[in-house]
């Protein structure tokens, strides 16, 4: 059973927890790159170059969704620029909300929107970053949530690199005295 | 020192702590600890015993001392832990993908009481005595967009188990770091022999 079980963890592609729209053979060719380059043997190595592996693809995961965050807040983060930049001294932001909104939904299609909308920024001293801004402002709070995650996962792929070569050299020198005593006792 | 009058009392009140009477009280309590499971002493969630020997010889070595042994059973516990976590992870994110949301659906004598109290905490917020939306029908079609949305959802529950998942990190780091220990120990012994 246990011998079993041991071929079972040194297989490489031990059902990784991967979603559904992920593909296995990256997950499998990130693991190879990491053993390659690792060296790493042995079931408890490999178990560890599998966390890595899964870490890695967590990873991949997490920053995509972090970058989905920060991209969904955009039309959001134009409409509140363009209420401040279309609006007159004496109006108030509400009367001009649905042309902001309107500008925010055709901006990232229709160049012309785009180009228009630029220069209005342009006219006041502002740019694109001001846009980067606001969006990052909007989305802050969900940024954070996953920035927690991700240093979670961070300190996840460290610790693993340093056990995996703290436990290999333990092992060396561990071997090494064993073979040291036998030569002494022949 | 407690007098017999009041040993007396605390055993009269004592019999009639009869705890939970009622079937839904029963039922409640008999969950009182259960929580997540993830930090449980009953080992084994995912994986057995044999996964937990197998990992252990293989980080300490068959020839290994009892000390060496026990050590390396815990490090090969605490990662096979940090393993599982890695898949209810995944397991919440498609959940969250197949349904919309990661919340339990209530049971249908509920379903009206959970209806009522949704459209009151929306009136709270918005003023509107509306249901807000099905969460499934507002995941995105394309499938790299549901993902990202799925995750967004699951993101209470993610964060979560990052709770758990930095202890089960500590753990077994602990676990090393002894087991490191006890191998230059062991070495040192044969050393002195």
């Amino acid at each position: 059973m246990a011998s079993r079980t041991r071929e079972k963890l040194n297989q490489p592609m031990d059902r990784p927890a991967l979603l559904l729209t992920e593909d296995p053979l990256d997950y499998s060719s990130i693991f190879d790159e990491f053993r390659t380059d690792l060296r790493a043997e042995g079931a408890f190595q490999l178990s560890l170059v599998h966390d890595l592996t899964q870490d890695r693809m967590e990873l991949y995961r997490l920053e995509g969704a972090k970058a989905a965050a920060i991209n969904r807040s955009y039309p959001f983060a134009i409409a509140n620029l363009a209420k401040e930049l279309i609006r007159k001294d004496d109006e108030w932001a509400s009367e001009v909300e649905d042309d902001a909104i309107s500008i925010a939904h055709r901006y990232l299609d229709d160049p012309t929107t785009k180009a228009k909308f630029q220069e209005l920024l342009e006219r006041t001293g502002l740019n694109h970053a001001a846009i980067e801004a606001e969006a990052m402002s909007i989305a802050a709070a969900e940024v954070e949530r996953y920035d927690r995650l991700i240093s979670t996962l961070r300190d996840r792929l460290r610790e693993s690199l340093r056990n995996l070569f703290a436990l290999r050299e333990a092992m060396h020198r561990h071997q090494s005295r064993l073979i040291e005593d036998d030569n002494g006792d022949e | 020192m407690t007098s017999d009058r009041k040993a007396e009392a605390n055993r009269r009140n004592a019999q009639r702590s009869t705890g939970p009477r009622s079937p839904v009280g029963k039922r409640r309590s008999s969950g009182n600890a259960r929580r997540h499971g993830l930090s449980a002493a009953s080992r084994y969630v995912g994986y057995t015993e044999a996964d937990v020997i197998a990992l252990a010889d293989a980080m300490a070595g068959h020839d290994a001392n009892a000390v060496v042994k026990s050590f390396a059973r815990n490090a090969a516990h605490a990662q096979l832990r940090l393993g599982r976590i890695a898949h209810y992870k995944v397991a919440l994110i498609e959940r969250a993908r197949v349904f919309g949301t990661t919340d339990r659906q209530p049971d249908p004598p509920f379903a009206r009481a959970n209806d009522i109290l949704i459209r009151l905490r929306a009136w709270a917020a918005t003023g509107l005595f509306l249901k807000p939306p099905d969460p499934e029908a507002t995941m995105p079609a394309d499938e790299q967009d549901r993902t990202r949305e799925a995750i967004r959802r699951a993101l209470p529950r993610l964060l979560r188990l990052d709770r758990y998942e930095r202890q089960a990190m500590a753990s077994r780091n602990r676990a090393l770091e002894g087991l490191f220990e006890a191998m230059t120990m062991a070495t040192g012994d044969r050393e002195a022999r």
